[in-house]
């Protein structure tokens, strides 16, 4: 399960006491103050730096590893690489004059620092992505995280659509995770005994080896799900039917505050997109008071 | 004494012209604990499912506790008769071991308050109150059916049909099982259990042992009995629990042991005297 979300830390801070649900909806609200455009890249970058300093702060809160953050930005080498490529050497389209060369080459063919401020700007939302997702992850277990999905989609309900069942399925999915993963692992030790090998040779034979191993896997998985559905139906499971609930969740006092600060960081860096945007002589506030460049 | 189930002349077929249960017809008093003993594809574990309704039979009729095992009365069914699985993994439907005692009472609708009481009450009867928000990954295979086990005992279920529970276990885990078992009944004697167990040993200490071949009883009495006719059980392959073996071979050596002693330590004590 680690490989696919930040691994749950077993502390019981403020954040990992807070309602899933608050937390879920501060994640949404921070991706999206995240995606705003602030006029231009020397406003972007000073004022996603103060949203970063936030996470970095919240993050510290949480007692989020400052290690794990780093092990899943190693992943991210590849994309910067990838970025930088599509935005750099890519040609811009649209109107370019006003955009500021660092090379031009003997053809007529430019690089522009626009170029490359943008696919830093990308970058930076990324990093602030997966760090605001490591947040959520390493301080809510998952299956908080199906209850307030499940709460989420309630208003679904009116148009007669099946809540229940998306939330009871995504829950036995990450019931069975951790044993699939187990399963996984004990078939590869016996294939590995009979002679199968995972780690060497080339693309193909390596392809040809996990075959080896997807096979029984998906057989076993299908044999599983057969009694895990006997199972279900002996205990009166009836997908359709009315269902109490075991989990209740509910909002305390330090939701509500949660929640407004959220609410506060939202609002002031909606209101400062709305003003580098379209208040007249804001646009380049930064480039007027502290003398950046504006690009 | 009340019948709990009443199986008349049962067949059911997975293909056609295979019949895997042939005319079974049986009763089950209130109370008892039935060892249902065989090889594999004897018909066992398809009588129990045949028993819950999770398939439906083909010619006969059976009864539970005098409600019809039929499609009207499935919801009804429900509130008589549970199964403990033999895969511990496969039937933990909950992410926790209290969710999922909970699941079968969510499945009722029971209010919240109630649930957790009736969560607590039965974890703490099966010896895992301790354990109540582990994971299913924490806890060994024992423990697991315990979890199922009380999550069939908190729905107020009065027969439980255990199909092969404790054959994914180590030993300390059968031992385990038998001993919840062994103070259940203690408990509440109108719980009736049906056992399905390639155990010998655990079909001895059964109240009666029903023994299918071929999709046919083959033998049905006290385990006393039934252990008598070594004979016929060998023709069929099954074998004699070992208390049984070394009673018949000091017979057979002129050493005479009274009927009574049906366990080791008794054994022991009288040939000890």
């Amino acid at each position: 399960m680690k490989n696919v979300f930040g691994k749950l830390t077993p502390y019981n801070t403020v954040i990992h006491r807070l309602d899933s649900r608050i937390k879920m909806l501060a994640l949404i609200g921070f991706m999206v103050i995240c995606f705003l455009p602030y006029g231009n890249y020397a406003n972007r970058f000073i004022i996603l730096g103060i949203l970063f300093a936030i996470i970095l702060v919240i993050m510290a809160i949480a007692k989020c590893s400052f290690l794990s953050f780093l092990s899943n930005l190693k992943s991210l080498w590849f994309m910067m690489i990838f970025l930088l490529i599509i935005f750099v050497f890519v040609p811009q389209a649209g109107d370019t004059s006003s955009y500021h060369p660092i090379v031009t080459f003997p053809n007529g063919y430019q690089i522009y620092y626009e170029g490359l401020f943008q696919s830093l700007h990308v970058f930076f939302r990324l990093v602030m992505m997966i760090a605001l997702t490591l947040i959520l992850t390493s301080t809510t277990p998952p299956m908080e995280m199906t209850y307030a999905l499940e709460w989420f989609l309630t208003p679904l309900r009116i148009i007669k659509f099946p809540t229940q069942v998306i939330s009871m399925t995504i829950s036995l999915a990450l019931r069975f995770i951790p044993t699939l993963l187990d399963e996984a692992n004990k078939i590869m030790k016996a294939q590995k005994s009979r002679g199968v090998d995972y780690e060497k040779g080339f693309l193909t034979k390596k392809i040809k080896s996990v075959t080896t191993l997807i096979v029984p896997l998906l057989s076993s998985c299908f044999s599983r799900s057969d009694e895990l559905s006997l199972a279900m139906n002996a205990r009166g499971y009836e997908p359709y039917g009315k269902r109490s609930s075991y989990r209740i969740l509910k909002i305390g006092r330090n939701d509500i505050v949660a929640l407004i600060i959220v609410f506060i960081i939202v609002a002031a860096f909606s209101t400062m997109c709305y003003f580098t945007q379209n208040v007249a002589g804001y646009d380049n506030f930064l480039h007027l008071w502290f003398g950046i460049g504006a690009f | 004494m009340k019948e709990a189930i009443r199986v008349e002349h049962l067949y059911f077929s997975y293909e056609k012209g295979v019949e895997t249960l042939k005319d079974i017809s049986f009763n089950v008093n209130k109370g008892e604990y039935v060892a249902l003993i065989g090889h594999n594809g004897s018909g066992k574990s398809t009588l129990s499912k045949l028993l819950c309704y999770l398939l439906p039979a083909d010619k006969g009729q059976i009864f539970v506790d005098d409600i019809e095992v039929k499609e009207e009365n499935e919801s009804l069914l429900r509130k008589k008769i549970g199964i403990v699985f033999q895969n511990p993994d496969n039937q933990f439907i909950g992410s926790t071991v209290e969710d999922d005692i909970a699941f079968g009472l969510e499945n009722r609708n029971i209010p919240r308050e109630e649930m957790v009481r009736l969560v607590h009450e039965f974890a703490s009867k099966v010896g895992m109150i301790k354990y109540l928000n582990k994971s299913p990954d924490e806890l060994s295979g024992g423990q697991k059916q315990r979890v199922a086990i009380a999550g069939i005992l908190a729905l107020g279920l009065k027969i439980i049909i255990f199909d092969e529970a404790t054959s994914m276990l180590d030993p300390e885990g059968v031992e385990d099982i038998k001993k919840l078992i062994m103070e259940m009944k203690k408990e509440d004697p109108e719980l009736t259990f049906i056992s399905i167990t390639h155990d010998i040993e655990e079909a001895y200490i059964s109240d009666r042992v029903i023994i299918l071949n071929k999709g046919e009883i083959f033998l049905d009495g006290k385990p006393n009995e039934v252990f008598q006719k070594e004979d016929l059980l060998k023709s069929i392959g099954l074998d004699i629990p070992f208390i049984m073996k070394v009673k018949s071979s000091l017979k057979d050596k002129n050493v005479q042991i009274p009927n009574e002693i049906n366990n080791i330590e008794e054994l022991s004590d009288y040939l000890c005297k």
